[in-house]
């Protein structure tokens, strides 16, 4: 009986499942736009990405993760946006800019057609709001700092805005227009203090291509296309969903079964598949590749014992400095890379998505420098090295020794990051080779930044995401030791002067060599042992057109993006829209 | 039996309010704080000062307890830090999910764990018997995310039939009402048959041993010798007899209710407790994570209660005074 009743449920099950099977909604005509250079295109169509997790707020100025940021994009215009050379700017929100002549003072021409979704023009008044919200310590915004040495914005009319500046640097334009443009008349009511927590986070209201719909907490966020976006015919699309699904594996399996249109980060073996099946025609998921944003280096506790002094150096109570045995004599450090075959890294973990790094300043930057000297794989030099910083192996065991300490550290790296664990893996054994012992430590991962944080460490492997900038102040310079992210203790004060010179300088061809000049006392010190940067691998369902992804992200021209008539999934019913 | 009640809770309360400042204090051991995961070359120490401030956490560990104390006994479980909301708006779409998915799973486990477990015993040894107690050991054994995953490789990668994940689907919205439900009868189907079948083994372990032990009992054999016919001496008198155990393991289930399972609610990607309170963990979100065991603790102590006054209704040898 039992088994009968459940063969009768799975066959009704099917039926049903069969009846309402396709995208839902109903078909209906599709609507055809011409646009100025005279190609037409069908409007509408869904695109469904899916994320790891959900974002924190749709409030650009509380919103700290990635995701977020990229979601907010679609909704709130800024003033302009940066050009694929990550060097110059495209227009947006302001039609044109200029600098004064001391090029303290710089202003911005605002459009006069953008209107937010409650038909109020976008004026400088908003642009005067959203800056005081960037810079209101109440609202701690992540990215604060970037607004130092803007004192002052006025708004002249309502299209025209002035920023004043305490310094004249090369990325005041860049300063100027970071973070989006929010509605003055909807949030001029909310107390600083409880923006984190306004309304308005759950329910804005923008003037981008996209606007707010709805979001389930934990499960999806729905935009649909704003009619009144500025750019007439734009956006095509008529809905973009964000899916949460917190494992990766069902992430992977829902972008197989077409649950999801677009996954960002796709893991370089899956990424590799993904190709071969594409190029095979036996998936409609096209790889898109392209310069990431992140790389992965291992950190080497640089302070000396011999010329450590704790009164100096002991600033917080909090931090203590501890002194390290192996990596303060820069021999042992430059050892250590020698040691490692960072191209058998690459191919055994990377699957062609892991491009070598020597120096700190990534590809994607101008300051780049691709003649920098290399550290290649040579154990008779790693031997070498060792051998002449005092690290014998006197007794035989296969690890060498020195004053009767064994040449035995950790290295810590967080746990559930796969490439980081692999990594090791094969860093442990390469070590091995050369008479050192290394013992992985995996840490659930605020524990292990607190430990780095904390200089807690012998070696980490770690990561940093690049910002677009070029500047090693934070990571490298000796005044970062204690408050910043100079975890590894690094103190050069040559590398100092000229980092510091190398920032505020405004022509870029001097600039450029004051940095390769920098990138090469690091690279010959080796504070770091740079491992790999990272290409991202991005996967989008096909029927998707005339989409551009770069360094820049995923999320650069949604507006343009196009399904053709005959390939839409989703039809959104006429009256919903 | 009132005034047992009454005192069970009096002892109750005091023991929640002990477990949560253990709780309050324990998570701040942990290392690093709400902002030690924006490491990032951008993100500023003063940032974080100020970030710190706005949550509070620039004040000595007392005042914090002070005002966390106060709050909380007014009812108010304060403001998330990572979801930037009031904890309660976090909690209660959790809570609420994580009901639906658990009720129904706890009600398939126990229906099919109790019936199986009566049928087995009945016939012991049998083909049906034998099979039974494989696969329950089978699904007892099999480790919840690697069913849940083969489950979702086979109905959604292969057969199309269910949805991988998800409450809703995403045209949830523009359906009819019944389209809705259905919707949500689909996207429901894998994770409730992953939460309950590996309980609905045990379940049936269980009763299959303690009906065994009843039907060789002497009144059993006087029931049967009596003339009652089969079927009611197995209904009425063995199963009845039989079911203690399966309260005491119903009453443990209660807390589960709420709590949430994490790894099905992960690999399902559906939005309930245990997804809240690991998230928050991992985002040292103290005011969720208090909350949500807050909530844990309050269900363990309901559900031993429920499960020492269900004892009394069963069986009528228990009396509390």
């Amino acid at each position: 009986m039992l088994k009968r009743l459940g063969l009768l449920t799975l066959i009704a099950v099917t039926f049903l499942l069969s009846a309402c099977g396709g995208g839902g909604g109903q078909k209906g005509e599709v609507s055809y736009v011409t646009m100025d250079n005279g190609k037409k295109i069908p409007q509408g169509g869904t695109l469904i990405v899916g994320l790891i997790g959900d974002v924190k707020s749709l409030n650009p100025y509380i919103s700290t993760t990635l995701s977020g940021g990229n979601i907010t994009s679609l909704m709130f215009l800024t003033l302009n946006t940066i050009n694929p050379d990550l060097q110059t700017y495209k227009p947006s929100l302001a039609k044109s800019w200029e600098f004064s002549d001391d090029r303290k003072e710089l202003t911005f021409h605002l459009r006069n057609d953008v209107f937010w979704e409650d038909s109020v023009q976008v004026t400088a008044e908003d642009v005067v709001f959203s800056e005081s919200v960037a810079v209101d310590p109440k609202v701690a915004w992540s990215a604060i700092r970037w607004k130092d040495y803007i004192d002052d914005v006025k708004a002249v009319d309502d299209t025209t805005v002035v920023f004043h500046f305490t310094n004249v640097y090369p990325y005041q334009v860049m300063d100027a227009s970071v973070g989006p443009i929010i509605p003055k008349h909807l949030l001029k009511d909310v107390p600083r203090a409880e923006m984190t927590t306004a309304d308005f986070n759950q329910h804005p209201v923008g003037d981008g291509p996209f606007k707010f719909k709805s979001w389930r907490q934990q499960q999806q966020i729905e935009l649909v296309r704003n009619p009144s976006y500025y750019e007439k015919g734009k956006p095509h699309l008529d809905r973009i969903v964000f899916r949460i699904v917190p494992d990766r594996t069902t992430l992977l399996t829902q972008l197989k079964t077409g649950e999801i249109d677009m996954l960002e980060d796709i893991p370089p073996k899956e990424f590799q598949k993904l190709k071969v099946n594409y190029r095979d025609g036996k998936t409609d998921i096209k790889p898109y590749e392209f310069l990431g944003r992140s790389y992965d280096y291992i950190a080497w506790n640089t302070i000396d014992p011999e010329k450590y002094d704790p009164d100096k150096y002991k600033t917080l109570e909090s931090l203590k400095e501890i002194p390290n045995p192996f990596f303060a004599d820069v021999r042992v450090r430059r050892a250590m890379t020698y040691a490692i075959n960072r191209d058998l890294i690459r191919e055994a973990i990377g699957y062609g998505l892991l491009i070598p790094m020597q120096g700190p300043i990534s590809p994607i930057l101008w300051a780049y420098d691709e003649n920098l000297p290399t550290i290649p794989f040579d154990t008779t030099k790693a031997n070498q090295l060792l051998t002449d910083a005092g690290w014998v192996d006197t007794d035989g065991d296969g690890v060498r020794e020195k004053d009767g300490q064994d040449f035995s550290f950790v290295i810590k790296t967080n746990n559930g990051n796969e490439r980081r664990e692999q990594a090791c893996t094969l860093i442990q054994d390469m070590l091995a080779k050369v008479g050192v012992k290394m013992e992985i430590q995996l840490e659930e991962s605020v524990t292990f930044f607190d430990n780095l944080d904390k200089k807690r460490f012998e070696a980490a492997l770690a990561g940093w995401s690049v910002g677009l900038k070029v500047d090693m102040t934070t990571t490298f310079h000796s005044k970062s030791v204690f408050d910043k992210f100079n975890f590894t203790s690094y103190r050069n004060p040559q590398f100092d002067r000229i980092n510091d010179e190398a920032k505020m300088m405004m022509d870029r061809t001097q600039a450029k060599k004051l940095w390769d000049k920098a990138q090469r006392i690091l690279v010959n010190d080796q504070p770091y042992t740079w491992l790999y940067y990272m290409k991202s691998g991005h996967g989008l369902h096909k029927r998707f057109q005339d989409v551009i992804m770069d360094q820049r992200g995923a999320y650069l021209n949604l507006e343009d993006w196009w399904v053709p008539a005959n390939e839409r999934k989703y039809w959104v019913p006429k009256e919903q829209q | 039996m009132f005034s047992y009640i009454l005192r069970r809770i009096g002892v109750t309360i005091p023991l929640i309010f002990l477990g949560l400042t253990l709780t309050f204090f324990i998570i701040r051991l942990a290392p690093g704080d709400p902002t030690t995961k924006y490491i990032n070359p951008d993100f500023d120490p003063e940032v974080k000062a100020l970030m710190l401030k706005k949550f509070g956490l620039d004040k000595p560990l007392h005042v914090q307890y002070w005002r966390w104390i106060t709050q909380f006994v007014q009812g108010d479980f304060g403001v998330s830090f990572d979801r930037s909301q009031p904890v309660v708006d976090v909690i209660k779409y959790a809570v609420g999910n994580t009901m639906i998915l658990a009720a129904l799973a706890l009600l398939v486990s126990l229906l099919t764990g109790v019936i199986l477990g009566i049928l087995s015993a009945i016939k012991q040894y049998s083909r049906f018997d034998n099979a039974m107690t494989i696969s329950s050991l089978f699904f007892y054994s099999m480790p919840s995310f690697w069913l849940g995953l083969m489950l979702i490789l086979i109905f959604a990668l292969l057969l199309h039939w269910l949805p991988a994940g998800g409450m809703v689907s995403i045209n949830y919205d523009y359906l009819s009402s019944a389209g809705q439900f259905w919707d949500r009868v689909v996207h429901i189907i894998l994770p409730v048959f992953v939460l309950g079948i590996a309980s609905a083994a045990s379940t049936m372990r269980y009763m299959r041993g303690s009906m065994l032990e009843i039907i060789r009992q002497d009144f059993i054999r006087t029931a049967r010798a009596k003339g009652v016919s089969e079927r009611w001496v197995m209904l009425k008198h063995a199963t009845r007899n039989a079911i203690l155990p399966v309260v005491t393991l119903f009453g443990l289930s209660i807390p589960f209710l709420v709590s949430g399972s994490v790894i099905t609610e992960i690999v399902f990607a559906w939005p309930g407790m245990g997804r809240a309170t690991i998230n928050a963990i991992f985002a040292r979100d103290y005011p969720v994570v208090i909350a949500t065991t807050a909530i844990a603790f309050t269900m363990v102590m309901i559900g031993n209660l429920v499960a020492d006054i269900l004892y009394a209704v069963v069986d009528p040898r228990v009396k509390y005074d």
